[in-house]
């Protein structure tokens, strides 16, 4: 008993304070959208918003009796839970039956959960756990490539249950690989690929090879200035094969008969350059050119594989939605009524209980994904603004949690749960005011299921828990 | 530590990030929620819907009372596909009667449309047949009526005068102001035209929440922004149902026109213009099935031949001619003129028929002589001071004040002006002045340009009538607060000729009647003033034509009849004018009279089979004389 006092007073008072004011708005905003005037009352828990708090009730009883564990049990749990993750994620991928297009909920007995919304929490635990236990100098390739492994493995398999919007949320970690101190290349990289993706979404593929080859050639020629000066004949040798390697890349989209022919000697000719100057000093581009070939490969062909083949069609549309490049109406119906929604709230809402649009159905998804147009409708700019600077305080809060602590397993775990929160409301509060493509996940702590709150509150639990004993240095 | 300092500032990297995507969030909920009303907009226009409330169009009644144009509902058998059951359908198509196919097809078409909203599933069923099926009808889960009205007319009468209402087209909707919306019904013609503002009442509107099916949830803020409907109002028409319906059966077989005003009011007792046909068959449904083929009839009976009709006027003119001379003072009353067979020009001589020599203004009319009025024109025009020019301008001014050549202002859609001819006109045939009295010698026996149509030759007679005013014939008799409508359209016309002058014109078109071209017009007991006109056509066989007005003291109608391409005025227009009045003020026929009624109703003078008109009550004695279905046989 003693004990357990002792662990509450040490325990976070404002992330505790926040995490129960959004579940409390969870509870009222889950009562709003099922709301029927005059019939529905708010301590019936039969209703929706009854089982939602009766969740929420678990997810605090079980987040209380956690706080209770040694601190060591998270570090040691880490590798076990995470392998059962990974196993459990498998054997969804088996057996699920498919929802809305997904295999991801998994059934035992009367209770269905979705072990992705769990592998979230032992990921960030297998990742804390890895990189708390390597040196300060451990960044390089071989460490990166393990960290990344741990965060892709239950990533892929995600996506392979067709579950895209949760497999996003993944990616989110590499903000904790930025923060332990491994080299943000990769980062800009992905950002590269992704304004090529766009780019050819938006753009004729052949203005966009000219225009990436165009401001590549530049790049690589005054790149090479220093080399003409030194070394003429190396600098004149290199010159005529990047250029013979530009035409051979650019013909290669041309002549599709001859593509391979074209597209083997371009890969030649760009060896051949960079072994000419692998000596040299004075010029350092090859990481360039790579990553050129790279990225306008994968713009003129990557996208058209990626919107036919991985995503499916109506992530394809949202995608072209968000760019404004559908004209479908019913890609377009979801975020029109959502956003319509919220606008319809004004500055001060319509007043909670009070959302016509929510009350008449308007709202697509509107207990789960698109929970937030309620807020929006109901409570106007005043309240979605003091949610958004809750969400925000609460998301800061755990950066600053993160940052006083010694244990770095417990600062990469806290890391780890900012960058799931992060992307989640980013997903999430973006699609419904038109800024992110509709991405079906749920708003934390907000949105209505059990898995989702459970799994949430456990995030905040452990963070809670490591925190309390911020003076050890766990590993 | 060290470890962990060298990357602290990734931390504050961090926090930016995140910072910067939430206050990118508060700009864009800012601008969805306060700048932009566009989504404000949007949500109304997807939340509301208005619903229209459709008055009661106003209903009619005759002069006496009588509901000629009342409100008919019909029904449309709806379907929402989602409600409908299992249910017997060889039962509901036997009580509909319709087959299996229908059925199929009209299913598949609403669900085509909308498994959720109704559709038209049998349009236009009418009362009766409705009262057999209801009963059945809560075995049909899923199908429900909708009513709505169609006009009715119990006596399938008076169909110029009534006009038909029908869906606005799109002239309508942009004239209107944002009053009309497709789908709306107004009235195209007659009554339900001119009075459509008073008939057709003011729309009432519901605000009504829906849900993103579009279902209808309920009243927006309780119904306090709705506005009721009013319905339309009531009106009473001058008409005369019966004399109506008497008057279009005397006019069955013949193409023409019968217009009665009462004088000392103006208000129109009937309106006939003959083809004619049953109003019912514009109405709802109907409409489609016969307008076409009443448009493509022969016989134009959509046209309103009595206000649209142009007649040369012929003798029906002298009356007039009389009077303006007798005005201007180059005629008395005593003044005779010469009539050896015609009056004779050099070149032509407007020819005459034989009677006495015309001794006086009375004998002039009582005879038509047609040299004695060729004198009153040419003195009229010549002996006054002023140019040719300026007494025929003279002559067109005076007539416009008997609302010749000029709209009489009725209140009936599409009345035409008719024709008086003016010095511009000579000018052109004959060059700028070059012409005189001789070349439009016949104007003064109502031929040359001059033209009238028969309402304007019924008001002609009432102004007679009445020695010198008309009041412009109307059709509204009373609208209940509409008084300064009803004030407009009493308002009272003087002629230019001072009333001493009629008494002699009065005494002519009586002893036409009496012992002149119309004595076949006499009414025992009464006493009728009235002319005869037989205006040369150009095109064929001259038309008949009477107007006049009895009693001679105190007279109560006034009647113009036009019988197109049947010859002589006294032959057909006299005698159906004067049943007309008869009929009117005794409420029968004579028996004396009976030979007439059986000859003029069963006459049909079209060569071509009548329409067969509607029962009538009419004054026959014997009722076996009315044998219509043989008419033609036996011709």
């Amino acid at each position: 008993m003693r004990e357990q006092q002792n662990i509450l007073q040490r325990a976070d008072k404002p992330l505790m304070i926040m995490y129960l004011m959004l579940l409390t708005i969870g509870a009222l905003t889950v009562f709003a959208v099922n709301y029927v005037p005059g019939s529905s009352s708010f301590f019936d828990l039969s209703l929706t918003h009854g089982r939602q708090m009766i969740w929420m009730f678990i997810s605090v009883l079980l987040g209380l009796s956690m706080l209770t564990f040694n601190s060591n049990f998270f570090t040691k749990l880490s590798i076990p839970f995470y392998v059962i993750m990974i196993v459990l994620l498998l054997v969804t991928l088996v057996v699920a039956r498919e929802i809305n297009g997904a295999r991801s909920w998994l059934q035992i007995g009367p209770v269905q959960f979705q072990p992705a919304e769990f592998a979230k929490t032992a990921t960030a635990l297998m990742l804390a756990k890895y990189i708390s236990g390597l040196k300060i100098s451990d960044r390089g390739v071989r460490y990166k490539f393990i960290a990344s492994v741990i965060i892709l493995l239950p990533m892929l398999i995600i996506v392979l249950q067709q579950d895209v919007g949760s497999a996003l949320v993944y990616i989110s970690l590499s903000l904790v690989l930025y923060r332990e101190g491994f080299a943000v290349r990769e980062v800009i990289v992905g950002l590269l690929f992704g304004v090529g993706f766009v780019c050819s979404l938006i753009f004729d593929v052949r203005i966009l090879l000219w225009l990436f080859s165009g401001v590549t050639l530049v790049y690589v020629l005054l790149s090479s200035e220093k080399l003409w000066r030194k070394e003429g004949a190396r600098a004149a040798l290199f010159t005529v094969l990047i250029i013979l390697f530009f035409s051979a890349f650019i013909l290669a989209f041309y002549f599709v008969q001859l593509r391979l022919v074209l597209a083997l000697g371009a890969v030649a000719l760009l060896i051949t350059a960079g072994l000419l100057i692998r000596s040299s000093k004075h010029i350092r581009v090859m990481p360039v050119l790579f990553m050129y070939t790279a990225i306008t490969a994968f713009s003129v062909y990557g996208t058209a594989m990626v919107m036919n083949d991985i995503l499916q069609p109506h992530q394809s549309q949202r995608v072209l939605t968000l760019f404004g490049l559908s004209d479908d109406p019913d890609a377009n119906y979801n975020v029109t009524q959502s956003k319509m929604t919220i606008g319809s709230g004004g500055l001060a809402g319509k007043g909670y209980l009070q959302g016509t649009l929510t009350q008449l159905k308007h709202v697509p998804e509107q207990t789960t994904d698109f929970i937030f147009c309620t807020i929006g409708e109901e409570l106007g700019f005043i309240g979605t603004a003091l949610f958004i600077l809750l969400y925000a305080a609460f998301i800061l809060r755990l950066t600053f949690i993160a940052e006083r602590q010694r244990s770095p397993f417990t600062r990469i775990y806290c890391y780890a749960a900012t960058a799931i929160f992060f992307i989640q409301i980013l997903i999430n509060v973006g699609m419904t005011i038109g800024l992110v493509p509709v991405i079906g996940i749920p708003l934390p702590f907000i949105s209505y299921g059990g898995s989702s709150v459970l799994a949430f509150s456990i995030i905040v639990f452990i963070v809670l828990r490591l925190d309390a004993d911020r003076l050890l240095i766990l590993r | 530590m060290t470890g962990n300092a060298q990357f602290q500032n990734r931390a504050w990297v961090i926090r930016g990030l995140v910072i910067g995507v939430f206050a990118l969030f508060l700009l864009q909920l800012l601008r969805l929620q306060v700048i932009s009303s566009d989504y404000k907009e949007l949500a109304k226009d997807r939340t509301v819907r208005k619903v229209t409330i459709y008055p009661d169009r106003g209903q009619i009644f005759d002069r006496n009372g009588k509901l000629i144009v009342l409100n008919k509902p019909i029904y449309n058998l709806m379907v929402i596909p989602s409600q409908v059951k299992e249910m017997d359908t060889a039962k509901f198509c036997a009580l509909l009667g319709i087959d299996r196919d229908y059925f199929d097809t009209k299913m598949a078409a609403a669900r085509r449309f909308s498994s959720l909203h109704a559709s038209v599933f049998f349009p236009q069923i009418d009362g009766e047949t409705y009262a057999g099926i209801e009963e059945y009808m809560y075995q049909f889960p899923g199908f429900f009526p909708e009513i709505r009205t169609v006009r009715g007319y119990p006596y399938a009468s008076a169909a110029h005068v009534l006009g038909y209402v029908t869906e606005v087209d799109s002239a309508d909707i942009s004239r209107s102001d944002g009053y009309y919306k497709s789908g709306d019904y107004i009235g195209k013609s007659g009554v339900e035209r001119s009075y459509e503002n008073i008939l057709r009442g003011k729309k009432g509107y519901r605000y009504m929440v829906v849900d993103a099916h579009n279902r209808l949830m309920g009243s927006l803020a309780d119904g306090t922004m709705d506005e009721a409907a009013e319905a339309g109002k009531n009106v009473t028409l001058t008409i005369d149902i019966e004399l109506q319906q008497f008057a279009e059966a005397l006019m069955a077989g013949k193409k023409g026109a019968v217009v009665a005003i009462e004088p000392t009011t103006g208000e129109i007792l009937c309106l006939v213009s003959s083809p004619t046909f049953d109003p019912n068959l514009l109405s709802g449904s109907n409409r489609s099935k016969n307008f076409g083929r009443l448009v493509m009839d022969e016989g134009r009976p959509l046209n309103n031949r009595a206000l649209t009709g142009y007649y040369p006027p012929g003798s029906q003119f002298k009356a007039v001619m009389a009077l303006l001379g007798l005005q201007s003072g180059t005629l008395t009353a005593d003044q005779g003129y010469p009539c050896g067979g015609g009056y004779r020009m050099s070149g032509h001589t407007v020819g005459c028929h034989g009677h006495p020599a015309p001794a006086n203004v009375v004998m002039g009319i009582q005879h038509s002589c047609n040299a004695y009025f060729c004198y009153v024109l040419r003195h009229y025009i010549d002996d006054q001071e002023g140019s040719t020019a300026d007494n025929l301008a003279l002559l067109k001014e005076q007539l416009a004040s008997f609302g010749i050549g000029v709209r009489t202002g009725v209140d009936l859609p599409g009345e035409k002006p008719g024709n008086v001819p003016d010095p511009e006109d000579y000018n052109k045939i004959y060059g700028t002045n070059r012409w005189k009295s001789s070349n439009f010698i016949t104007l003064g026996i109502g031929q040359d340009q001059m033209i009238v149509t028969p309402l304007q030759n019924a008001n002609l007679m009432a102004t007679i009538a009445n020695s010198g005013y008309f009041i412009a014939p109307h059709i509204m008799k009373s609208v209940a607060g509409e008084d300064s409508l009803m004030q407009a359209l009493n308002r009272r016309h003087q002629t230019s000729v001072n009333p001493v002058f009629f008494e002699p014109v009065i005494e002519g078109l009586s002893m036409v009647v009496k012992a002149g071209t119309a004595r076949v017009a006499r009414i025992d007991s009464i006493e009728v003033c009235g002319k005869t006109g037989t205006a040369e056509n150009p095109h064929g066989k001259d038309h008949s034509q009477f107007s006049g007005f009895a009693p001679r003291n105190n007279p109560q109608i006034a009647v113009a009849v036009l019988v197109e391409n049947s010859g002589f005025g006294a032959t057909w227009a006299a005698p159906i004018a004067s049943l007309v009045m008869e009929y009117y003020l005794t409420g029968t026929i004579a028996p004396s009279k009976q030979y007439l009624l059986e000859r003029m109703l069963n006459a049909n003078l079209l060569g071509n089979p009548i329409v067969p008109a509607p029962p009538v009550a009419l004054p026959i004695e014997d009722p076996d004389i009315l044998q219509r279905d043989t008419v033609v046989a036996s011709r």
